[in-house]
């Protein structure tokens, strides 16, 4: 079994759709799961994944979100990766093609070149270019000359349109400015007077024009920023005739692009092979994940690009107890009683107390919740950070039921259970623990980990090949040790309750 | 769902004192230039090609059947050079793997049937699919996911591709892989 593949064990996230432990998050504060669904995804850092080069967001906006130095393959889009060649000083046609570094250092190691006059200077230089080493296309395919220096210097392939675009660009924003202007000089004028004397409390200057134009005279800081003119576009009926030869020419298809490839280029979206460009490779993004209902971050990743690590992870699989699938004792047959071998884990520090229940528990706690998420929000510090930065709007969560899709019948357990606490050394220990009492359901009890056994039985109308999904309500302690109000108190302990679905497998013949 | 028991036969795989286990039926070139770190476990028709350069590999590392472990070489004016490979911990070598990166980070899943060409970087938390090519020169970077169809995925934060605990994750798999890669219990009993 590969943990690539998916799990056969999926939790319900509190937005309901279900999800394997290693794809979930649990922010503490809600004290909630989250999945990648609902949370509000944000951009961290930005870094080209070729290069590994940290870019910040101002800089990688201006750069159109394409990294400086590196390119794609307009082929491929694959990344082009740089190769030298010898070139002699003396300009002679370009023979070294075929590989990199071909060492030209003197006309007689060369005998296939013969129109190398032996009187030549002996000096070369290193000159680059771009090579796929995926397509094997290069950009002397077609026609780039070779640069001086390996990354920088690539021209940019500007579209016949750029100036026009410029020129749009430029009207609409000041554009913008415009009607921001006329909005303020609105919201100025139609603020009321506070007081008669504002010249006393005027601590910003603004003041000033407001006294100018009591005298009379115009506002002088006021420059009216007006749009450049453009020249609007024409939209004409006249198209030119298709060439005479479009009919009667073969086609070469090796020599015109796919849509992919055009595509890629979007400004020009060439046509044929040789007017196909190296692309700027574009950025990558480090997410940060934040919950949408508390704002809290669940996941922060580090700053920069080569770092694995994370400064904040609230990953569900080191909060909440998790349940793998060992194997079912017998073969599944409709109707016949079976059980089931299941593992927990318990990823915590404290010992936690489980109870797998058929029905969703009462919602007392569950309100208990509710009025510290909304002291939460309504906290100061949030106000003040969160309202500034834009980001999704926090939303109430809509609760969808997951369907019932459990197609089997459990025998409750007798009891609770107790996982006991993680304790890394305990796993350099060799004794066995002495046998206390144990209900009859614990197979095995390790450590953090305890094996039970589980009978279930599957539905009598369900046909071979049909999977056996199990579902039930896994109630446990949590205790969480953060505290959302200001005064210190000890860690509370929380009931908390996921709902879990196991497919166990699917009917034998 | 928790992983099998894999059994071995004792006479099939040695043991050594770091709690290596290599198969015998492996060819292992140059095995005084191959380094296994402690808890590496070399399955039967493994291929590392040692002669060619330096190979280390870090602990925990699973190199599973048929797979091909050989160092990259670069050409240059006067012939080729071959470099040594690094390969991280706890990093898993799917069965019929061709690899032959220059370095590859810990943390890191290698598919079935993939081929590594020469000399591309895999950094740490990267996940190459099953049957994916990756050209020479490649670099995949932290978290991201080769797929089979040629494209990269992925990113730190997206939970789509690369699991976010993709570090716990690896660790726990190649640990529990190598408890139960177990040998087969005396028939006797």
């Amino acid at each position: 079994m590969s943990f690539m593949q998916p799990s056969p064990v999926k939790y319900a996230c509190s937005c309901g759709i279900l999800n394997p432990i290693n794809k979930l998050f649990f922010c503490r504060h809600c004290p909630k799961l989250r999945c990648g669904f609902c949370v509000s995804h944000e951009i961290e850092s930005n870094f080209c994944s070729n290069c590994l080069e940290n870019i910040p967001s101002t800089e990688a906006r201006h750069k159109k979100n394409c990294c400086a130095n590196c390119f794609d393959c307009p082929c491929c889009h694959h990344t082009l990766s740089p190769r030298a060649t010898a070139v002699p000083v003396v300009r002679k046609s370009e023979e070294s093609k075929d590989k990199d570094k071909e060492g030209e250092s003197g006309a007689d190691s060369s005998p296939a070149t013969p129109s190398t006059k032996p009187s030549a200077l002996p000096t070369t230089k290193k000159m680059y270019y771009l090579s796929c080493l995926s397509c094997r296309w290069t950009t002397r395919d077609v026609g780039i000359p070779d640069q001086g220096v390996a990354t920088g210097t690539w021209p940019d392939n500007e579209s016949l349109y750029q100036a026009r675009f410029n020129t749009l660009m430029e009207y609409y924003q000041s554009l913008v400015l415009q009607e921001k202007q006329e909005k303020q000089e609105f919201q100025r004028r139609k603020a009321p007077k506070h007081n008669k004397y504002p010249s006393l409390t005027d601590r910003t200057g603004l003041t000033v024009s407001l006294i100018r134009r009591q005298i009379g005279w115009s506002d002088k800081n006021l420059s009216k920023t007006k749009p450049v003119n453009i020249t609007p576009a024409e939209a004409s009926a006249e198209v030119d005739d298709l060439p005479a030869d479009i009919f009667t020419q073969p086609i070469n298809l090796r020599s015109i692009t796919t849509i992919s490839q055009r595509h890629s280029q979007p400004a020009d979206q060439p046509e044929a092979v040789n007017k196909l460009y190296p692309q700027r490779r574009s950025l990558w993004i480090k997410r940060s994940l934040r919950c949408r209902q508390c704002e809290h971050n669940l996941i922060k990743p580090e700053y920069h690009p080569t770092s694995i690590k994370y400064r904040i992870q609230l990953f569900a699989s080191y909060h909440v107890p998790e349940v793998v699938m060992v194997r079912c004792e017998q073969p599944l047959q409709p109707g016949q009683a079976n059980a089931i071998l299941l593992k927990f884990t318990n990823p915590t520090m404290f010992d936690m107390t489980i109870s797998l229940l058929e029905t969703a528990p009462q919602e007392v706690l569950q309100q208990a919740c509710r009025i510290k998420e909304e002291a939460v929000t309504s906290s100061p510090l949030l106000k003040a950070t969160g309202v500034t930065l834009s980001r999704q709007n926090s939303t109430r969560e809509i609760k969808r039921e997951v369907l019932d899709v459990a197609n089997a019948k459990l025998v409750p357990l007798e009891s609770p259970f107790v996982l006991s606490q993680r304790d890394d050394s305990k796993e350099f220990d060799e004794d066995v623990q002495a046998p206390s009492e144990e209900p009859k359901f614990i197979v095995w009890r390790k450590a953090n980990k305890v094996l039970l056994r589980l009978q279930f039985t599957p539905d009598a109308e369900l046909k071979p090949g049909q999977l056996v999904t199990l579902g039930f309500y896994m109630q446990y302690t949590y205790v969480n040790t953060v505290s959302n109000t200001q005064d210190k108190k000890d860690p509370t302990t929380h009931a908390l309750h996921s709902r879990i679905f196991i497919e166990s497998g699917s009917i034998g013949n | 769902m928790e992983i099998a028991d894999t059994y071995y036969s004792k006479d099939e795989y040695v043991e050594t004192a770091s709690g290596n286990k290599v198969s015998r039926h492996t060819v292992l070139c140059g095995s005084q230039n191959i380094v296994l770190n402690g808890k590496v476990i070399v399955q039967s028709g493994a291929i590392i090609r040692g002669d060619l350069a330096n190979v280390r590999a870090g602990r925990y590392c699973v190199i599973s059947k048929n797979s091909v472990i050989r160092p990259p070489y670069k050409q240059f004016s006067k012939g080729i050079a071959f470099f040594p490979m690094h390969i991280g911990d706890h990093v898993f070598i799917g069965e019929g793997a061709v690899v032959s990166a220059a370095t590859i980070g810990s943390f890191v899943y290698i598919g079935k049937n993939a081929i590594i060409g020469r000399r591309c970087t895999l950094k740490d938390c990267c996940v190459i699919e099953d049957g994916a090519v990756l050209p020479p020169e490649t670099n995949v970077s932290s978290y991201m996911r080769y797929t089979a169809k040629g494209t990269i995925e992925g990113g730190q934060g997206n939970p789509y591709f690369v699991p976010a605990a993709m570090q716990d994750e690896m660790v726990n798999y190649t640990k529990s892989f190598y408890e139960h890669f177990v040998r087969t219990p005396a028939p006797a009993s």
